[in-house]
């Protein structure tokens, strides 16, 4: 009898001492605080900042390029069931704050951007300044790509985070880009980022040039011309910037799109721009950007660039684009001879550092109008820049045909704001009428 | 909270320990024995002899013989007689002097069975008389030759309120089980088990059908556990179907609780049971697959019905313009001659059902054990598929003292099951035959007998077949201590230490294909081929301290008290590893390049703390008043949240035992009346995941760097579970001396703070959403349960039986701003949605244009049209497409019907089973005729309907709703028992048995009851690729010695 009780006892206690545990901590996630105050989290916090940007069909990589590229013309959908790709291509009334592919725009560039705030915070508190400036320049590069982008897709957006944050007019958001930028660039130029940082951080984003590269796209899309000539000079055509992708964090636009024939392929060999304006016969940048120029059933056209395998790396920026950017801000002060020159960089090289070589004869700038050298601009940007993602700021900065009244070179104006901000920010502005 | 745990945790051991040095009184060995037997005289064995207020009691033996010992201080005592399926039998135990006593009792078989004893809580019983609620009781022989090893498959039909769907025909296919509808809407419906005491596993780690990428967030693919257990082991089940039943359970009963009682041994020379059923199953119903010799513009033209072609074809091609949603596309307008082939040939074949059992139960009077050992094998009906279960038990009883008795259960489960795709992906065996033109030989073969290519960036049915190996393996064991003690007269202590750990081992792997390249796979369907294993490990603990005491208060009062104190453990560690381009001749993840394998290691755990209180007041043994209160804590949620309280009231009056009543004279017409009412409250933790509360930083792989991804799920420290409040009302009557018995219940279930993943503004916070108690819905409904027996002389017994349930649910806030809908994802792309004051989830979607009239309003070219916002001039829709419901996958009622007759020696048995008022979104309608091969593809070409039709309804969801009513055939046996053959043999029966042999439906695909949602209770009635329930045929025997 004794000896029962005496076990009963000695086992009740055993279990119950286990009944007292209060937390369980998951073993596969770590800690946000003690990450944003350790130099490890903070690096590893920044990678993750070009994982969102980039992985996956969610990601700001994938959803900018087929986004700009079907309400531009350049990308068409093959497969209806995906209705979110299918009705941005149908453009005007269709395009919903319910759409999948704006909500994911908006939300993904506003998470990426609230997480490099938050680097950027962290980062601030490093000792380092090697490594800190390595993380400024890191995470400032992903935090204006957000802003940068947003403005480029919908005429407001806060630029910061929290239930007070004002909507703000796209300019500021161009403006807070740069600014972002410019203190960046002061940091990395002050003290360059040590192999501490290099060694841990993704590789591929050059941090210097990139930040100069997007001064300059973000200044020219400002109209700060001057700005964005000294920005772009600063650039080095020979150095690549990209995001690189493996076989587990795959191309997304290759992974969804362009491996297979269900989502979306190019439209045609045009690249989206009207009879008026298609590449020419010549231009071997058609041969870089499509599989072949036969059209093949049931895809006719299906795209190449830099989408071939799950690894091929996108560049951040290209050195066409720092060219053309030269180009446009010569001939908007009135420098046509300028503008056709850097133009003519464009139009006669035979590669770069991409590979890319339109291969062209040299664009005769003599006699013409200021308009008709922007159009050829234009007409460079929509070909060297194909599937880049700036495909709708372009064609609106250029003054091209507008909805409702002609969709034949695009088929919004901007974006409107997501249901999902719309429903839970009052804040929301109306949206555009298209 | 540390601080206010540990002093309880101390007193509770404290009260242990008093408890079992507590009172040892003076007392007498006495020896009752005696007979029970049925009205007719036959003997009961295994009826439950126990002394009431104590621990004393034993179980009858095979002929009905019962001797029990006792110990126990002299004084007024009551025997008590009780067994399933029969009214107690109470009888007065008067121990004196004399101490053997010999006492025979006769039970009546009861439908009503008012005094029948059912299960409440962990080791608590009350008889029904006294229950404020409805609890159904399916007894073993309920459970027995119904055709099915799954012991949900055989409860389908059995239970007032409840829904059972078996998900797919796979044999190792999911069953989903809904007490009084849905109750969550992010995390499962299904209820909490219990068997004898052990909190059990039901729930489904998809850990085989791991090459399955987007959309599968809803879809819960694979085996609920449940089918670990063996039906031929279960002595009874009872189901509380909701919180009002159940609230003593707590913050995981909101769905109710199943409770599974196993067989146990009893007194007697060992009794030996042996069952052997051996049987066939095969596909019940084909669908239409078009073998028309035709197709339109040419052989290579995919999707023939609707592949747009050039506007100015090559010749032979012609084409017309269709108008579709105001664009224009051209579809190829000749006809070229074709092989059609039915790849159904190919894909089914006859399957195969082995079932064996061996028991042996006795024991003697201290000491009662029952062991069993079983082998089911059940192979499916798409070849290479096949699912087995080994399965140990035994259940040990022993008496230790005359105050203490202490009874074990050991059980350990092997099962395997070979799978193949289960829906939701391409490469499924039916989704494979649905998307693949059958124009194509898929049995031919080239030099080195590598199975072709068929359509391009299709897969080769056969290749699914062939060399697709997916396997789970199972090895899972259950097993509780209990330790019963009655120190002192109407005080028991009840102490159950329960403990379910499994580990699964799922394995997956697809060879590369031989065709790949020249099919154009897509990197979803794995080209290079694909292989992936995942280990799931499962450790449920729980404990439960329960302190009974009865205490008759005065002759008219008698006053049930409960304490008890309860804690439960739950860890599951789950890792996996996938991995792609394998190299030749190896099938696991070793194979796959190192640059392709994805790692993910996961650790869940949460534990529950509860303690509760529980009065029952009772007033002449027939109007009862049951009180009780649960106060739960559980690190799911914060500190703050951990207060979680859960109240249940409930009465019932046996208007029949009042003396009014007995004056009425009814007493012939109406033999027992009881009516009753309940509220109760009980939580949900299903849909808190648990980490919810806190905001993840997760690693991922990315380019060989440390990368951590904040998650976008920001942190809610208040999450908290989600309660559900319930208020039912019923009446049990039986009548004609309780030839017929009935039962109906009302009830009301409001449940709150439904944990949704409330969306956020990601401008203003930075997140994505948020896990928020927001959320509201409630189900209501009626429930009746009808049993009678219209024959029953020496040779005729004829019993009847039918089940009624109906529920209505209603989402009443979504959770999201403006009530918005909440999309569920599917990959077969079901317009399923939560919609505020519709039931969950419903079919929102695009719909036909129709004339005031009801018939289409076609479009200028008489094809079908979606409906818009607006009418143009000319009466045609324009505008966007509007939606609205087009379906409801939950049913308007579930029926049963079932019917035993016995003639002599013969029995025959059939369950009719109905689901009706509900619908299918049926995926693979659809597929079939954009594909070319479906009925509408066949009209079409043979121009009985206009080209261009097809096409027309790519667009409109509503096509693709089709009704899912069904009656169904469940269960048909007839039994023969045998004459006594040889000596030592008890009893030899044979049986002929059919399950799911004839469906009375109007439904186009196989079957309307599956789900490619599997388990999901939220993504219902969608049928994608799924298995169908075949039907099956067995033939078994049953010999006891």
């Amino acid at each position: 009898m004794k000896k029962l009780t005496i076990s009963v006892i000695s086992l009740a206690l055993l279990l119950l001492t286990n009944a007292c545990t209060t937390e369980y901590v998951n073993p596969s996630s770590g800690n946000g605080e003690e990450l944003l105050k350790d130099v490890n989290g903070l690096v590893s916090l920044a990678n993750g900042l070009q994982y969102r940007y980039t992985i996956g069909r969610q990601s700001p990589a994938y959803t900018v390029i087929v986004a700009a590229g079907l309400t531009g013309k350049e990308l068409r959908v093959l497969n209806a069931g995906n209705t979110d790709e299918l009705l941005l291509e149908q453009g005007v009334a269709n395009v919903l704050g319910n759409n999948g592919v704006v909500s994911n725009l908006w939300s993904q560039l506003h998470v990426t951007k609230s997480d490099a705030d938050q680097v950027l915070a962290g980062a601030n508190n490093l000792g380092d300044p090697a490594l800190k400036s390595g993380l400024i320049g890191y995470a400032s590069i992903f935090k204006a790509l957000s802003l940068g982008t947003l403005a480029q897709f919908w005429q407001q957006s806060p630029v910061t985070n929290g239930d007070t944050a004002q909507f703000r007019q796209r300019t500021d958001l161009l403006r807070e880009a740069i600014r972002v930028l410019e203190t960046a660039s002061t940091a990395v130029t002050a003290n360059p980022p040590s192999a501490a940082f290099t060694s841990r951080i993704v590789a591929g984003v050059d941090i210097p040039n990139t930040i100069n590269a997007l001064i300059a796209r973000y200044s020219l899309m400002l109209g700060d011309n001057d700005k964005a000539l000294a920005a772009s000079d600063k650039v080095s055509l020979a150095v690549k910037s990209e995001f690189r992708f493996d076989d587990l964090t795959r191309n997304p636009i290759f992974d969804v799109a362009l491996g297979n024939i269900n989502v979306v392929q190019p439209t045609n060999l045009n690249m989206g721009l009207p009879d008026a304006l298609k590449p020419d016969a010549a231009d071997k940048r058609v041969d870089f950007y499509f599989l072949t120029r036969t059209p093949v059933v049931p895809a006719p056209f299906r795209g190449k660039g830099f989408f071939t395998a799950n690894s091929s790396p996108i560049p951040v920026y290209l050195p066409g684009e720092m060219l053309l950017i030269k180009a446009e801000a010569y001939a908007r002060k009135d420098d046509l001879a300028n503008a056709v020159i850097e133009l003519n960089k464009v139009v006669t090289k035979t590669t770069d550092a991409w590979g890319i070589g339109a291969a062209l004869p040299a664009y005769d700038g003599t006699e013409k109008t200021k308009a008709e050298v922007l159009t050829e601009i234009y007409r460079n940007r929509c070909i060297e820049l194909f599937m880049s993602g700036l495909k709708l700021e372009d064609n609106r900065r250029f003054a091209r045909p507008e909805p409702p009244t002609n969709t034949t070179e695009r088929s919004r104006n901007f974006y409107p704001y997501p249901f999902v901000e719309r429903d839970n920010n009052p804040k929301t502005p109306a949206d555009p009428a298209i | 909270m540390r601080q206010l745990y540990q002093p309880m945790c101390r007193v509770l051991a404290t009260m242990l320990a008093i408890f079992c040095t507590a009172g040892l009184y003076a007392q007498s060995a006495y020896t009752i024995k005696g007979k029970v037997t049925e009205t007719g005289g036959n003997a009961i064995p295994g009826v439950s002899v126990a002394v009431s207020g104590t621990t004393q009691g034993t179980i009858t033996d095979a002929d009905g013989n019962y001797t029990l010992n006792a110990k126990l201080p002299t004084g007024g005592y009551k025997l008590v007689f009780s067994y399933i399926g029969y009214a107690a039998n109470t009888q007065p135990l008067e121990l004196g002097a004399q101490t053997e006593i010999v006492l025979n009792a006769q039970l009546k078989e009861d439908i009503a069975s008012l005094d029948e004893v059912v299960v409440i809580g962990s080791s608590i019983n009350a008889p029904r008389r006294q229950l404020g609620n409805a609890i159904n009781v399916v007894s073993a022989k309920s459970l027995q030759n119904t055709g099915t090893e799954n012991p949900l498959g055989a409860l389908q039909g059995k239970v007032p309120g409840a829904q059972i769907t078996q998900n797919s025909g796979d044999p190792a296919g999911g069953f989903t089980v809904r007490l009084r509808g849905v109750k969550s809407l992010r995390g499962s419906s299904d209820p909490l088990y219990v068997i004898d005491g052990v909190i059990v596993s039901n729930s489904t780690a998809n850990v085989s059908q791991l090459a399955v990428s987007a959309g599968e967030a809803t879809s819960s693919l694979g085996t609920n556990r449940l089918a670990d257990i063996n039906p031929q082991d279960i002595e009874n089940i009872s189901v509380l179907n909701g919180a009002a039943a159940a609230a003593i359970y707590g913050s995981r009963a909101a769905n109710g609780v199943v409770v599974i009682n196993t067989k146990r041994g009893k007194s007697g020379v060992p009794k030996i049971t042996f069952t052997t059923a051996v049987g066939i199953s095969e596909l019940r119903k084909r669908v239409f697959i078009s073998r028309y010799g035709e197709q339109f513009g040419s052989a290579t033209l995919r999707l023939h019905t609707i592949g747009a072609v050039s506007a100015t074809p090559t010749a032979p091609i012609t084409s017309q313009g269709f108008v579709r949603d105001g664009a224009t596309t051209f579809l190829a307008t000749n006809k070229v001659p074709v092989t059609r082939y039915d790849y159904q040939d190919n894909i089914f074949q006859q399957g195969s059902t082995l079932d064996n059992n061996l028991s042996v139960a006795g024991g003697k009077d201290n000491t009662q054990y029952y062991a069993s050992v079983s082998y089911a094998k059940n192979t499916g009906i798409i070849p290479g598929t096949s699912f087995q279960r080994y399965g140990l038990r035994l259940r040990l009883d022993q008496r230790l003292t005359d105050w203490a008795k202490i009874s074990a259960g050991v059980t350990y489960t092997n099962s395997l099951a070979n799978e193949k795709p289960n829906g939701n992906t391409f490469a499924s065996p039916i989704n494979s035959i649905n998307i693949t033109n059958n124009i194509y030989n898929i049995t031919q073969r080239d030099a080195n007998g590598n199975l072709k290519a068929v359509e391009p960036s299709r897969v080769n049915p056969l290749t699914v077949l062939e060399e697709f190996a997916i396997t789970q393996r199972v090895n899972r064991t259950i097993n509780d201590v209990q330790l019963n003690l009655t120190p002192l007269k109407g005080l028991q202590l009840d102490w159950i230490v329960g403990l379910d750990a499994y580990s699964q081992t799922g394995k997956t792997y697809i060879p590369p294909y031989p065709y790949a390249s020249e099919a154009g796979l897509p990197a979803g369907l794995f080209p290079t081929g694909f292989t992936g294993s995942a280990i799931n490990s499962v450790y449920l603990f729980n404990t439960d301290l329960n302190a009974k005491y009865d205490w008759t208060i005065s002759p008219s009062f008698t006053l049930n008290a409960v304490a008890g104190y309860n804690y439960q453990y739950s860890r599951e560690d789950f890792s996996q590893a996938t991995g792609e381009n394998i190299a030749p001749g190896i099938t696991n993840i070793s194979g796959a390049t190192g640059n392709t394998v994805r790692a993910f290691d996961g650790l869940d755990q949460f534990s529950i703390n509860g303690v509760f209180g529980q009065a029952t007041l009772g007033y002449k043994d027939r109007r009862f008043i049951t009180a009780a209160l649960r106060r739960d804590g559980s690190t799911k949620f914060s500190p703050s949240e951990t207060g979680q309280l859960y109240p249940k009231i409930s009465g019932s009056w046996v208007v029949s035992d009042e003396i009014f009543w007995q004056n009425f004279n009814i007493q012939n017409i109406v033999s027992d009346l009881k009516l009753r009412a309940s509220y109760g409250e009980a939580g949900n933790l299903n849909g808190i995941r648990s980490y919810d509360r806190f905001r993840n930083y997760n690693p991922v792989p990315f380019l060989g760097r440390n990368t951590i991804l904040p998650s976008a799920q920001l942190n809610n420290p208040r999450v908290r579970p989600e309660r559900s409040t319930e208020v039912e009302f019923g009446v049990d009557v039986s009548f004609f001396n309780d030839r017929i018995g009935l039962g109906l219940t009302r009830y009301n279930q409001q449940i709150k703070e439904l944990v949704v993943n409330r969306l956020l503004a990601p401008a203003a916070s930075g997140g994505i959403n948020i896990v928020n108690n927001v959320a509201q819905m409630e189900n209501k409904g009626w429930e009746l349960a009808l049993n009678a027996t219209p024959v029953k002389t020496n040779d005729w017994n004829w019993e009847i039986g039918v089940v009624y349930s109906r529920n209505r649910n209603k989402v009443t806030n979504t959770g999201l701003a403006g009530n918005l809908n909440i999309a569920i994802s599917s990959a077969l792309g079901a317009p399923a949605f939560i919609v505020k004051d519709q039931a969950a989830s419903v079919f929102f979607g695009t719909h036909y244009a129709r004339k005031p009239d009801g018939s289409l309003l076609l479009t200028a070219q008489n094809l079908p049209q979606s409906e818009k916002t607006t009418k143009d001039g000319s009466g045609q829709p324009t505008g966007a497409v509007v939606r609205r419901i087009i379906g409801d996958p939950n049913p308007d009622y579930t029926a049963s019907l079932n019917s035993t007759l016995t003639y002599k020696r013969f029995a025959f048995r059939f369950l009719l089973d109905a689901v009706q008022g509900y619908e299918v979104f049926n995926a693979d309608k659809r597929t079939r005729n954009n594909v070319g091969i479906g009925d509408l593809a066949e009209k079409e070409l043979k121009g009985e309907i206009p080209r261009g039709y097809v096409f027309a309804l790519v667009p409109i969801e509503e096509y693709r709703i089709d009704d899912g009513s069904f009656v169904k055939l469940r269960e048909i046996a007839f039994t023969y028992n045998l004459p006594p053959l040889v000596k030592g043999l008890n009893n030899l029966s044979v049986s002929l048995i059919g399950r799911n042999l004839y469906s009375w439906d109007n439904y186009s695909g196989y079957d309307p009851e599956t789900n490619a949602g599997a388990n999901s209770d939220i993504l219902r009635g969608t049928d994608f690729g799924n298995v169908p329930i075949p039907r099956s045929y067995q033939f078994s025997v049953t010999a006891g010695f």
